[in-house]
Protein backbone atom coordinates (compact mmCIF):
# COMPACT_ATOMS: atom_id res chain seq x y z
CA UNK A 1 0.00 0.00 0.00
CA UNK A 2 2.47 2.66 1.05
CA UNK A 3 4.58 1.42 -2.00
CA UNK A 4 2.51 1.85 -4.29
CA UNK A 5 1.88 5.47 -3.20
CA UNK A 6 5.63 6.83 -3.52
CA UNK A 7 5.84 7.46 -7.27
CA UNK A 8 2.63 10.06 -7.15
CA UNK A 9 4.31 12.13 -4.95
CA UNK A 10 7.82 12.04 -6.70
CA UNK A 11 5.72 13.18 -9.89
CA UNK A 12 4.00 16.09 -7.68
CA UNK A 13 7.67 17.15 -6.93
CA UNK A 14 8.42 16.80 -10.41
CA UNK A 15 5.37 19.73 -11.44
CA UNK A 16 6.33 22.04 -9.12
CA UNK A 17 9.66 22.01 -10.65
CA UNK A 18 7.66 22.78 -13.81
CA UNK A 19 5.91 24.97 -12.24
CA UNK A 20 8.69 27.01 -10.78
CA UNK A 21 9.95 26.99 -15.10
CA UNK A 22 6.58 28.21 -16.08
CA UNK A 23 7.17 31.16 -13.76
CA UNK A 24 10.06 32.20 -15.19
CA UNK A 25 9.17 32.46 -18.72
CA UNK A 26 6.78 35.05 -17.93
CA UNK A 27 8.80 37.87 -18.93
CA UNK A 28 8.88 35.71 -21.93
CA UNK A 29 5.17 36.69 -23.08
CA UNK A 30 6.06 37.10 -26.30
CA UNK A 31 7.30 34.30 -27.22
CA UNK A 32 3.59 32.71 -26.38
CA UNK A 33 2.20 33.11 -30.07
CA UNK A 34 5.12 31.51 -31.79
CA UNK A 35 4.39 28.50 -29.41
CA UNK A 36 1.09 28.54 -30.84
CA UNK A 37 2.50 28.17 -34.66
CA UNK A 38 4.70 25.52 -33.70
CA UNK A 39 2.15 23.42 -32.82
CA UNK A 40 0.64 22.67 -35.77
CA UNK A 41 3.45 22.25 -37.55
CA UNK A 42 4.86 19.71 -34.80
CA UNK A 43 1.73 17.77 -35.18
CA UNK A 44 1.81 17.96 -39.30
CA UNK A 45 5.54 17.04 -39.06
CA UNK A 46 4.52 12.66 -38.61
CA UNK A 47 3.11 13.04 -41.92
CA UNK A 48 6.11 14.39 -43.41
CA UNK A 49 8.05 11.91 -42.18
CA UNK A 50 5.90 9.29 -44.11
CA UNK A 51 7.61 10.52 -47.26
CA UNK A 52 11.36 10.06 -46.86
CA UNK A 53 12.03 11.88 -50.06
CA UNK A 54 10.20 15.13 -48.78
CA UNK A 55 11.77 15.33 -45.25
CA UNK A 56 15.20 15.57 -47.11
CA UNK A 57 14.20 18.52 -48.94
CA UNK A 58 13.51 20.37 -46.16
CA UNK A 59 17.09 20.39 -44.19
CA UNK A 60 18.91 21.25 -47.42
CA UNK A 61 16.57 24.82 -47.54
CA UNK A 62 17.50 25.48 -44.23
CA UNK A 63 21.10 25.10 -45.16
CA UNK A 64 21.91 27.02 -48.12
CA UNK A 65 20.02 30.00 -48.79
CA UNK A 66 20.63 30.32 -52.70
CA UNK A 67 19.03 27.04 -53.24
CA UNK A 68 15.67 28.08 -51.50
CA UNK A 69 14.24 29.69 -54.74
CA UNK A 70 14.65 26.79 -56.85
CA UNK A 71 13.40 23.85 -54.13
CA UNK A 72 10.46 26.35 -53.44
CA UNK A 73 9.13 26.54 -56.80
CA UNK A 74 9.14 22.72 -57.54
CA UNK A 75 7.13 22.06 -54.86
CA UNK A 76 4.89 24.88 -56.22
CA UNK A 77 4.57 23.40 -59.20
CA UNK A 78 3.82 20.27 -57.59
CA UNK A 79 0.60 21.55 -55.60
CA UNK A 80 -0.63 23.42 -59.02
CA UNK A 81 -0.42 20.38 -60.75
CA UNK A 82 -2.67 18.38 -58.55
CA UNK A 83 -6.20 18.72 -58.17
CA UNK A 84 -7.16 21.47 -55.76
CA UNK A 85 -9.05 20.81 -52.47
CA UNK A 86 -10.43 22.91 -49.69
CA UNK A 87 -7.58 21.60 -47.52
CA UNK A 88 -4.84 22.93 -50.13
CA UNK A 89 -6.63 26.18 -51.25
CA UNK A 90 -6.73 26.93 -46.93
CA UNK A 91 -2.79 25.79 -46.65
CA UNK A 92 -1.97 27.91 -49.83
CA UNK A 93 -3.60 31.39 -47.94
CA UNK A 94 -2.09 30.74 -44.95
CA UNK A 95 1.85 29.76 -46.41
CA UNK A 96 0.96 33.40 -48.40
CA UNK A 97 0.24 35.13 -44.98
CA UNK A 98 3.58 33.72 -43.85
CA UNK A 99 5.33 34.31 -46.54
CA UNK A 100 4.74 37.90 -48.89
CA UNK A 101 8.21 37.24 -51.01
CA UNK A 102 6.63 33.79 -52.59
CA UNK A 103 4.00 35.61 -54.29
CA UNK A 104 6.72 37.55 -56.40
CA UNK A 105 7.91 33.70 -57.36
CA UNK A 106 4.66 32.60 -58.38
CA UNK A 107 4.18 34.03 -61.51
CA UNK A 108 7.42 31.87 -62.14
CA UNK A 109 5.59 28.63 -62.10
CA UNK A 110 3.86 29.32 -65.95
CA UNK A 111 7.14 28.85 -67.04
CA UNK A 112 7.91 25.28 -68.59
CA UNK A 113 11.31 25.39 -68.52
CA UNK A 114 11.88 26.07 -65.14
CA UNK A 115 9.70 23.00 -64.54
CA UNK A 116 11.94 20.80 -66.32
CA UNK A 117 14.98 22.39 -64.81
CA UNK A 118 14.04 22.30 -61.21
CA UNK A 119 13.16 18.44 -61.82
CA UNK A 120 16.77 17.95 -62.79
CA UNK A 121 18.08 20.06 -59.86
CA UNK A 122 15.52 18.03 -57.84
CA UNK A 123 17.36 14.99 -58.23
CA UNK A 124 20.84 15.71 -58.07
CA UNK A 125 20.09 17.28 -55.16
CA UNK A 126 18.20 14.27 -53.05
CA UNK A 127 21.04 11.73 -53.64
CA UNK A 128 23.78 14.22 -52.55
CA UNK A 129 22.14 14.74 -49.42
CA UNK A 130 19.71 11.78 -48.55
CA UNK A 131 21.40 11.22 -45.40
CA UNK A 132 20.66 14.40 -44.02
CA UNK A 133 17.25 13.79 -44.22
CA UNK A 134 17.48 12.45 -40.77
CA UNK A 135 18.36 16.13 -39.12
CA UNK A 136 16.18 18.30 -37.19
CA UNK A 137 13.83 15.77 -35.86
CA UNK A 138 13.11 17.79 -32.96
CA UNK A 139 12.17 21.46 -33.69
CA UNK A 140 15.34 23.22 -33.19
CA UNK A 141 13.68 26.44 -31.41
CA UNK A 142 12.18 24.27 -28.56
CA UNK A 143 15.32 22.45 -27.82
CA UNK A 144 16.20 26.67 -27.33
CA UNK A 145 13.70 27.36 -25.57
CA UNK A 146 14.19 24.64 -22.97
CA UNK A 147 17.62 25.38 -22.53
CA UNK A 148 16.95 29.06 -22.26
CA UNK A 149 14.51 27.72 -19.54
CA UNK A 150 17.44 26.37 -17.32
CA UNK A 151 19.39 28.92 -18.01
CA UNK A 152 18.74 32.61 -19.17
CA UNK A 153 22.40 33.91 -19.85
CA UNK A 154 23.47 30.57 -21.38
CA UNK A 155 24.77 30.71 -25.23
CA UNK A 156 24.09 27.59 -27.70
CA UNK A 157 25.93 27.71 -30.82
CA UNK A 158 23.75 26.10 -33.55
CA UNK A 159 26.42 23.41 -34.24
CA UNK A 160 25.36 22.91 -29.93
CA UNK A 161 21.78 22.58 -30.81
CA UNK A 162 22.45 20.46 -33.55
CA UNK A 163 24.95 17.46 -31.66
CA UNK A 164 21.88 18.07 -29.20
CA UNK A 165 19.28 17.30 -31.59
CA UNK A 166 20.85 14.34 -32.58
CA UNK A 167 22.09 12.96 -29.03
CA UNK A 168 18.45 13.66 -27.87
CA UNK A 169 17.72 10.90 -30.96
CA UNK A 170 19.95 8.27 -30.08
CA UNK A 171 19.47 8.59 -26.49
CA UNK A 172 15.83 8.06 -27.33
CA UNK A 173 16.53 4.81 -30.08
CA UNK A 174 18.69 2.94 -27.51
CA UNK A 175 16.55 3.96 -24.57
CA UNK A 176 12.92 2.25 -26.29
CA UNK A 177 15.68 -0.52 -27.58
CA UNK A 178 16.31 -1.13 -23.85
CA UNK A 179 12.92 -0.88 -22.38
CA UNK A 180 11.28 -3.06 -25.63
CA UNK A 181 13.57 -5.82 -24.55
CA UNK A 182 12.55 -6.31 -20.96
CA UNK A 183 8.85 -5.67 -22.32
CA UNK A 184 9.78 -9.03 -24.71
CA UNK A 185 11.41 -10.52 -22.01
CA UNK A 186 8.05 -10.18 -19.48
CA UNK A 187 6.67 -11.68 -22.79
CA UNK A 188 3.69 -8.75 -23.40
CA UNK A 189 3.12 -6.66 -26.32
CA UNK A 190 2.65 -3.19 -24.75
CA UNK A 191 5.53 -1.43 -23.65
CA UNK A 192 4.97 0.32 -20.30
CA UNK A 193 6.06 2.30 -17.33
CA UNK A 194 7.64 -0.69 -15.47
CA UNK A 195 9.69 -1.62 -18.70
CA UNK A 196 11.02 1.89 -18.74
CA UNK A 197 12.17 2.00 -14.56
CA UNK A 198 13.76 -1.16 -14.94
CA UNK A 199 15.96 -0.07 -17.78
CA UNK A 200 16.74 3.14 -15.42
CA UNK A 201 17.41 0.93 -12.63
CA UNK A 202 19.35 -1.52 -14.21
CA UNK A 203 22.14 1.21 -16.19
CA UNK A 204 24.49 3.24 -14.42
CA UNK A 205 24.35 5.69 -17.36
CA UNK A 206 20.33 6.71 -16.86
CA UNK A 207 21.04 7.27 -13.11
CA UNK A 208 20.10 10.61 -13.77
CA UNK A 209 16.28 9.53 -14.72
CA UNK A 210 15.85 7.24 -11.35
CA UNK A 211 14.28 10.10 -9.46
CA UNK A 212 11.98 10.65 -12.49
CA UNK A 213 11.20 6.96 -13.03
CA UNK A 214 11.60 5.22 -9.72
CA UNK A 215 10.70 1.47 -10.44
CA UNK A 216 7.98 0.30 -8.54
CA UNK A 217 8.78 -2.09 -5.75
CA UNK A 218 7.47 -3.61 -2.33
CA UNK A 219 8.63 -1.64 0.78
CA UNK A 220 10.35 -4.90 2.07
CA UNK A 221 12.57 -5.50 -1.16
CA UNK A 222 13.42 -1.81 -1.17
CA UNK A 223 14.68 -2.01 2.25
CA UNK A 224 16.79 -4.90 1.51
CA UNK A 225 18.26 -2.67 -1.39
CA UNK A 226 19.05 -0.02 0.82
CA UNK A 227 20.66 -2.64 3.41
CA UNK A 228 23.35 -4.18 0.57
CA UNK A 229 23.91 -1.21 -1.55
CA UNK A 230 24.42 1.25 1.69
CA UNK A 231 21.66 4.15 -0.24
CA UNK A 232 20.43 4.82 2.81
CA UNK A 233 22.26 8.47 2.84
CA UNK A 234 20.67 9.68 -0.28
CA UNK B 1 -1.51 30.37 -21.71
CA UNK B 2 -0.31 27.80 -18.81
CA UNK B 3 -1.00 24.97 -20.88
CA UNK B 4 1.02 26.50 -23.95
CA UNK B 5 4.30 27.24 -21.61
CA UNK B 6 3.86 23.52 -19.55
CA UNK B 7 4.08 22.14 -23.48
CA UNK B 8 6.86 23.86 -24.30
CA UNK B 9 8.65 21.95 -21.51
CA UNK B 10 8.50 19.39 -23.22
CA UNK B 11 9.84 17.65 -26.82
CA UNK B 12 6.62 17.33 -28.95
CA UNK B 13 5.29 13.78 -28.27
CA UNK B 14 4.30 12.83 -32.05
CA UNK B 15 8.13 13.27 -32.57
CA UNK B 16 8.89 10.99 -29.64
CA UNK B 17 6.76 8.30 -30.71
CA UNK B 18 7.73 8.54 -34.11
CA UNK B 19 11.46 8.00 -33.32
CA UNK B 20 10.51 4.86 -30.70
CA UNK B 21 8.18 3.19 -33.76
CA UNK B 22 11.00 3.68 -35.81
CA UNK B 23 13.11 1.09 -33.12
CA UNK B 24 10.73 -1.03 -32.40
CA UNK B 25 8.71 -3.66 -33.96
CA UNK B 26 5.71 -2.69 -35.70
CA UNK B 27 3.35 -4.72 -33.99
CA UNK B 28 4.94 -3.21 -30.40
CA UNK B 29 2.34 -1.10 -28.55
CA UNK B 30 3.07 1.99 -26.13
CA UNK B 31 0.92 2.38 -23.13
CA UNK B 32 0.15 6.19 -22.68
CA UNK B 33 2.18 6.34 -19.44
CA UNK B 34 4.83 5.26 -21.25
CA UNK B 35 4.73 7.81 -23.46
CA UNK B 36 4.31 10.89 -20.92
CA UNK B 37 6.95 9.12 -18.97
CA UNK B 38 9.74 9.09 -22.00
CA UNK B 39 8.63 12.49 -22.75
CA UNK B 40 10.03 13.54 -19.56
CA UNK B 41 12.99 11.34 -19.97
CA UNK B 42 14.19 13.26 -22.67
CA UNK B 43 14.03 16.57 -21.10
CA UNK B 44 15.66 15.67 -18.53
CA UNK B 45 18.14 14.22 -20.89
CA UNK B 46 18.46 17.88 -22.56
CA UNK B 47 19.11 19.81 -19.93
CA UNK B 48 21.46 17.30 -18.38
CA UNK B 49 23.66 17.18 -20.90
CA UNK B 50 23.59 21.11 -21.34
CA UNK B 51 24.29 21.87 -17.67
CA UNK B 52 27.51 19.57 -18.28
CA UNK B 53 28.25 20.91 -21.76
CA UNK B 54 27.91 24.86 -19.77
CA UNK B 55 29.60 23.88 -16.67
CA UNK B 56 32.92 23.17 -19.03
CA UNK B 57 32.36 26.05 -20.99
CA UNK B 58 32.11 28.41 -17.46
CA UNK B 59 34.76 26.60 -16.29
CA UNK B 60 36.97 27.87 -19.33
CA UNK B 61 35.68 31.22 -19.53
CA UNK B 62 33.83 31.00 -22.65
CA UNK B 63 30.37 32.76 -23.21
CA UNK B 64 29.00 30.51 -26.00
CA UNK B 65 28.57 26.59 -25.64
CA UNK B 66 30.01 24.80 -28.57
CA UNK B 67 29.37 21.23 -30.13
CA UNK B 68 32.51 20.38 -28.58
CA UNK B 69 31.04 20.55 -25.41
CA UNK B 70 27.92 18.95 -25.66
CA UNK B 71 30.45 15.69 -26.98
CA UNK B 72 32.43 16.33 -24.25
CA UNK B 73 29.86 16.26 -21.86
CA UNK B 74 28.15 13.00 -23.63
CA UNK B 75 31.59 10.86 -23.21
CA UNK B 76 31.60 12.24 -19.45
CA UNK B 77 28.30 11.11 -18.87
CA UNK B 78 28.69 7.64 -19.96
CA UNK B 79 26.86 8.18 -23.53
CA UNK B 80 30.08 8.02 -25.25
CA UNK B 81 28.40 5.40 -28.00
CA UNK B 82 26.89 8.32 -29.06
CA UNK B 83 29.43 11.12 -29.22
CA UNK B 84 31.93 9.05 -31.74
CA UNK B 85 29.29 8.91 -34.45
CA UNK B 86 28.13 12.11 -33.51
CA UNK B 87 31.65 13.99 -33.65
CA UNK B 88 31.90 12.25 -37.49
CA UNK B 89 28.46 13.89 -38.39
CA UNK B 90 29.71 17.03 -37.44
CA UNK B 91 32.37 17.18 -39.34
CA UNK B 92 31.02 16.25 -42.68
CA UNK B 93 28.19 19.22 -41.39
CA UNK B 94 31.16 21.76 -41.22
CA UNK B 95 32.50 20.32 -44.36
CA UNK B 96 29.29 20.64 -46.67
CA UNK B 97 28.13 24.13 -44.68
CA UNK B 98 31.20 25.62 -45.51
CA UNK B 99 30.94 29.41 -46.10
CA UNK B 100 26.62 29.17 -46.28
CA UNK B 101 27.28 28.17 -42.86
CA UNK B 102 28.72 31.28 -41.01
CA UNK B 103 25.59 33.39 -43.41
CA UNK B 104 23.14 30.90 -42.00
CA UNK B 105 23.77 31.65 -38.45
CA UNK B 106 24.07 35.53 -38.61
CA UNK B 107 20.68 35.37 -40.36
CA UNK B 108 19.26 32.91 -37.94
CA UNK B 109 20.13 35.12 -35.17
CA UNK B 110 18.76 38.14 -37.29
CA UNK B 111 15.36 36.65 -38.36
CA UNK B 112 14.54 33.59 -36.53
CA UNK B 113 11.46 32.79 -38.62
CA UNK B 114 13.94 32.39 -41.43
CA UNK B 115 13.60 28.99 -39.92
CA UNK B 116 10.57 28.39 -40.03
CA UNK B 117 10.27 28.84 -43.98
CA UNK B 118 11.81 25.71 -45.05
CA UNK B 119 9.17 23.88 -42.44
CA UNK B 120 5.99 24.72 -44.47
CA UNK B 121 6.85 23.37 -47.74
CA UNK B 122 6.34 19.47 -46.60
CA UNK B 123 3.13 20.51 -45.36
CA UNK B 124 1.96 21.68 -48.71
CA UNK B 125 2.11 17.84 -49.81
CA UNK B 126 -0.21 16.38 -47.60
CA UNK B 127 -3.22 18.43 -49.20
CA UNK B 128 -3.35 16.17 -52.21
CA UNK B 129 -5.37 13.65 -49.91
CA UNK B 130 -8.62 14.48 -48.74
CA UNK B 131 -8.21 11.92 -45.36
CA UNK B 132 -4.58 13.24 -44.87
CA UNK B 133 -6.29 17.06 -44.63
CA UNK B 134 -9.06 16.15 -42.10
CA UNK B 135 -6.63 14.45 -40.16
CA UNK B 136 -4.05 18.37 -40.15
CA UNK B 137 -7.36 19.97 -38.55
CA UNK B 138 -8.33 17.36 -35.88
CA UNK B 139 -4.60 15.73 -35.43
CA UNK B 140 -4.58 14.85 -32.09
CA UNK B 141 -1.10 12.48 -31.33
CA UNK B 142 -1.86 11.37 -28.22
CA UNK B 143 -4.53 9.32 -30.31
CA UNK B 144 -2.90 6.28 -31.17
CA UNK B 145 -5.39 4.64 -33.22
CA UNK B 146 -5.63 8.21 -35.81
CA UNK B 147 -1.92 8.12 -35.63
CA UNK B 148 -1.84 4.83 -37.48
CA UNK B 149 -4.76 5.91 -39.94
CA UNK B 150 -2.25 8.61 -41.17
CA UNK B 151 1.05 6.14 -41.32
CA UNK B 152 -0.83 3.82 -43.86
CA UNK B 153 -2.74 6.45 -46.03
CA UNK B 154 0.05 8.59 -46.24
CA UNK B 155 2.61 5.58 -46.26
CA UNK B 156 1.04 4.59 -49.61
CA UNK B 157 0.93 8.44 -50.88
CA UNK B 158 4.52 9.02 -50.09
CA UNK B 159 5.66 5.69 -51.83
CA UNK B 160 4.11 6.52 -55.05
CA UNK B 161 5.34 10.10 -54.90
CA UNK B 162 8.52 9.10 -54.24
CA UNK B 163 8.93 6.49 -56.65
CA UNK B 164 7.30 8.76 -59.68
CA UNK B 165 7.87 12.27 -59.54
CA UNK B 166 6.14 12.40 -63.10
CA UNK B 167 2.79 10.68 -61.49
CA UNK B 168 1.54 14.10 -60.56
CA UNK B 169 1.49 14.92 -64.53
CA UNK B 170 0.03 12.34 -65.52
CA UNK B 171 -2.90 12.87 -62.95
CA UNK B 172 -3.91 15.72 -64.48
CA UNK B 173 -5.54 14.34 -67.74
CA UNK B 174 -7.59 12.01 -65.99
Amino acid sequence: MTSSNSPKPEKKITKNTEISKTQKKKTKNAETPKTEKKKTKNAETPKTEKKKTKNAETPKTEKKKNAEIPKIEKKKTKSAEIPLTDGKTKRDREIAKEENKKKTKKPKLSNGTSKQRDEGSKKGVAEGKGEEGKMNVFPMNRIRTMIKGEDPDMRVSQEALLAINNAVEKFLEQFSQEAYAFCVRDRKKCLSYDHLAHVVSKQRRYDFLSDFVPERVKAEDALRERSAAGTGGH
Amino acid sequence: MAGVREQDQYMPIANVIRIMRRILPAHAKISDDAKETIQECVSEYISFITAEANERCQREQRKTVTAEDVLWAMEKLGFDNYAHPLSLYLHRYRKTEGEPASARRASASASPSMQMHPRTHPHSHPPNYSHHGFGMFDFDPSSQGFYRDDASSSGSGGFVASFDPYANIKRDPL
